[in-house]
């Protein structure tokens, strides 16, 4: 077992790593997933990237920051994290948050029962440096120490914290070791929120210091802001793409499938993940196929962002988040339609239908509606016909924590299973207590240097622990079984779960939408609507 | 020696009082935030909340008037106050030394109460009843705060995850509500007690010639001290824990007319944070900054 980080070492200046995962720590995995795997847990990063970036924290590397050039340099870095700091606190900078942020920040006991909740800190083997509590409690002394100015007495009562660019470049890196999931949120007694302070923490590096993944930043919400979409599809590109889905749709099901798009006075706007055209251009198919059966009056739009559901800056930057939230509300609002309904996107549904709830005002307040409620209205109003077994495999339900545990909706897309596959069984836990893929709050996209690596051995270990349990009984390859996730980032991150450990080859295991399976099971669509096959 | 027990019970008293309206102003002044609720949410009414359900699994949820659960919440309430049911569930081998503590101070705070009714209606027919109370809450309150203290003060001592976590005034705390606890249970069961009524009246209406023994004056002294410290420190997470409960993780509540004039005031704030993107010079509004980029702007205009 790695010996105990203490708070302490995040200040350290040797430049090593604090902790290295070793293997032999991690919880054991089914055998036939572990041959040919020993020693470190992680591939050790390039000699040239430990050169260039800071890596001081577990041997991985999500950031990329630059070490600093001059000591002039690395004094501005730690003035401008201070400032950053500061603001964090301040109502005119922070209003977003305060409330809840100080909350955390005034009223931790240290009890530590945030830890037993924690997916990561399970998976690590009880890793000191992933508990909930250790990147709160630095934040915590730093704020009584520098915001409130506590003197000797805030080391007394809070701890000792000394401030340096070490802990700053390992604080950033820390704040991407959490998947913002807030199942520690939802197990603390008191209501302290650590899920939250890794997302402020990511505020002061984005809003105030500018360091925050490119895939999430520079590739994410400013391609957003600039093209229309994460993926970098235009408006044009997405409307060519989309007439391309409803070809392969109309062959693959025997419809005439007919995506519309800006009909104004539409009942409903449905804004995919603009990824799933790309990645899984089955999902936004059957979502068209369905909502025409159904004999609904929709419309996607194409106006810039408008056909993209993702906003990133949910997970590091409030700027970015409403910027994007806006342009949503906004086109909705220009279409007259009654709701948007967001397709299966976790992280766009907590956007719209939670967050960006308080900032909707006057005409943009306009109704949220998920999917997964829309679909189960659909196939209980028997609008559809199906044939439950079409479904006839074994099928496990993943819950995404956004749309679950952070937004309430839990039974419609377990309505429509237990309507549509004889054989769902759930994953345990499941519901409100799920576990995250290990994908969330940007993971899914990031893969830099080694990160990939450790979503598969550590952030994700334990959905993947939760998948194989849920088919313990038919593990063996000649029994095909599928885990439905309705969630972009969800399979984005099973995808990578299952090609690292080779769930394929091995068990015969595949991810994939909900909609695809209501479609799979419509008796007037072609049989065999789901491709078995792996990408 | 107790005509400064005498006031040091009021001033304890006092501070704890100041400093508990203190800190329910400074929350309760804090601006809207954006909603960042956890499900269950027990206010959903116990059908939905049963399995984490919330208004979104409703049809035309929009349409129809949002109903609340008071009595949900309440329940909900009493199970975590009561039982402390979130550590019994999740951090069992705590729950055993947290519980009785807690129960420990619930007992001592009801024995207090009960104590100075008993003063006032010292000339009535209830004051031998309020004394018998008294003591029913008082010497159960006494020894389970002093067993759940020292049984905190050890896993902090000795539990290497919590000591990560423990900071001197962490051991301060436990420590002084056992020392204080440990002390009066001393002092009561020593041979110059005076009779409960005596000590009680005395304490309360400031005889300066009552005489206590050493140890109980020394234990309610800083027992004294401990309650007006209580609100000072993180140990007001009593108060805390209405917010965290109802502001923040149950709190999904619609917009109000007086909610959307509080947004509104926060809309026009000016926000300075310093990265470029942001754009945050302090000439823009919040609501401007979220409707325009700088550096995309800037590009454009290339």
């Amino acid at each position: 077992m790695s010996k105990l980080t203490h708070i302490s070492d995040a200040w350290r200046q040797d430049g090593e790593p604090i902790t290295r995962l070793d293997e032999n720590d991690l919880p054991s995995l089914p055998a036939s997933l572990n041959e040919g795997r020993q020693g470190a847990a992680l591939p050790v990063l390039s000699a040239k990237t430990m050169d260039a970036c800071e890596c001081g924290l577990d041997g991985a590397c999500a950031l990329n920051i630059v070490h600093p050039k001059s000591r002039e340099e690395e004094e501005a870095l730690v003035a401008s994290f201070l400032s950053g700091l500061d603001k964090l606190f301040s109502k005119e900078n922070n209003w977003t948050f305060l409330q809840p942020l100080l909350l955390t920040m005034e009223h931790c006991t240290g009890c530590q029962t945030c830890s037993t909740s924690c997916h990561i800190y399970d998976a690590s083997g009880h890793n000191e440096i992933y508990r909930p509590s250790y990147r709160t409690e630095i934040l915590r002394r730093l704020y009584f120490k520098h915001v409130k100015q506590g003197g000797l007495l805030s080391a007394w009562q809070h701890g000792k914290i000394e401030l340096n660019w070490p802990l700053i470049a390992r604080l950033a890196e820390l704040a991407y070791r959490c998947n913002l999931c807030r199942r520690c949120a939802q197990a603390c007694p008191i209501g302290v929120d650590n899920g939250l302070v890794a997302r402020e923490l990511r505020k002061i590096f984005s809003q105030e210091m500018g360091i925050s993944p490119k895939e999430i930043h520079d590739k994410g919400s400013m391609l957003q802001l600039k093209s229309g979409s994460t993926t970098g599809m235009n408006p044009a590109g997405v409307r060519d793409n989309m007439d391309f889905v409803d070809d392969e749709i109309s062959e693959k099901t025997g419809l005439e499938v007919h995506t519309p798009w800006d009909v104004e006075g539409a009942d409903i706007l449905v804004i995919h993940n603009a990824g799933e055209i790309l990645a899984w251009p089955e999902n936004p198919g059957a979502f068209s196929v369905i909502l025409n059966a159904a004999g609904i009056r929709w419309t996607l739009s194409s106006e810039l962002s408008g056909y993209d559901g993702v906003n990133y800056g949910l997970w590091y930057d409030d700027a970015q988040f409403a910027r994007v939230a806006m342009k949503h509300l906004e086109i909705a609002r220009k279409l007259k339609v009654k709701a948007i309904v967001v397709g299966e996107c976790g992280h766009a549904h907590k956007a719209l239908g939670v967050i960006a709830n308080r900032i909707a005002l006057g005409d943009l307040d306009i109704p949220f509606v998920s999917s997964m409620t829309l679909l189960r209205d659909i196939v209980a109003g028997g609008k559809l016909k199906l044939d439950p077994s079409r479904n006839d495999f074994p099928i496990t339900l993943h819950d995404p924590c956004n749309m679950v545990r952070l937004m309430g909706i839990v039974e419609p897309q377990r309505e429509i299973l237990r309507a549509i596959a004889p054989r769902f069984r759930e994953m345990t836990p499941h519901g409100v207590d799920n576990y995250c893929c290990g994908g969330g709050s940007g993971f899914a996209i990031m893969s830099p240097n080694n990160f990939g690596d450790w979503r598969a051995q550590v952030s994700g270990r334990k959905k993947l622990e939760q998948v194989m349990n849920a088919f313990s009984e038919s593990l063996w390859p000649d029994t095909r079984k599928y885990v439905c996730a309705p969630c972009s980032n969800c399979k984005g991150q099973l995808r990578d779960l299952f090609t690292y450990w080779d769930i394929w080859e091995k068990h015969r295991i595949l991810y994939g939408g909900l909609v695809e399976l209501i479609v799979n099971a419509m008796t007037d669509v072609k049989p065999g609507f789901i491709d078995w096959e792996w990408r | 020696m107790t005509a400064i027990t005498s006031i040091a019970i009021y001033a304890g008293l006092g501070f704890f009082l100041a400093g508990s309206l203190w800190r329910v102003l400074q929350y309760s002044r804090m601006p809207v935030h954006l909603r960042w609720e956890i499900y269950p949410v027990p206010g959903e009414g116990a059908k939905r909340a049963d399995h984490g359900g919330s208004y979104f699994e409703e049809k035309d949820w929009w349409k129809k008037p949002r109903r609340s659960h008071p009595l949900n919440e309440l329940k909900a309430m009493l199970a975590e106050i009561l039982l402390l049911r979130g550590v019994w569930k999740l951090n069992r081998s705590l729950w055993w030394v947290s519980y009785p503590f807690h129960v420990g101070l619930y007992f001592l705070i009801t024995g207090c109460a009960v104590a100075a009714a008993a003063a006032v209606l010292v000339n009535y027919e209830v004051s031998p009843a309020l004394l018998l109370a008294t003591r029913a809450f008082a010497w159960p309150g006494l020894l389970l705060t002093f067993v759940g203290s020292v049984g905190l003060l050890l896993r902090r001592v000795f539990d290497k995850q919590l000591r990560n976590y423990t900071s001197p005034s962490h051991l301060f705390n436990v420590g002084g509500f056992a020392l204080s606890c440990g002390m009066i249970l001393a002092g009561s069961t020593s041979g110059a007690m005076p009779p409960l009524k005596t000590a009680v009246c005395g304490l309360l209406t400031l005889q300066w010639n009552l005489h206590l023994p050493l140890l109980l004056n020394l234990g309610i002294l800083l027992g004294s001290a401990m309650t007006g410290y209580i609100p000072y420190s993180h140990m007001a997470h009593f108060i805390a824990k209405y917010f965290t409960y109802h502001s923040v993780r149950w709190d999904d509540a619609e917009k109000s007319k007086s909610m959307e004039v509080q947004i509104a005031e926060c809309l026009a704030y000016h926000p300075t944070w310093s990265a470029a993107h942001y754009g945050g010079d302090g000439t823009k509004s919040w609501a401007e900054i979220a409707t325009t980029c700088p550096v995309i702007t800037e590009r454009t205009k290339q």
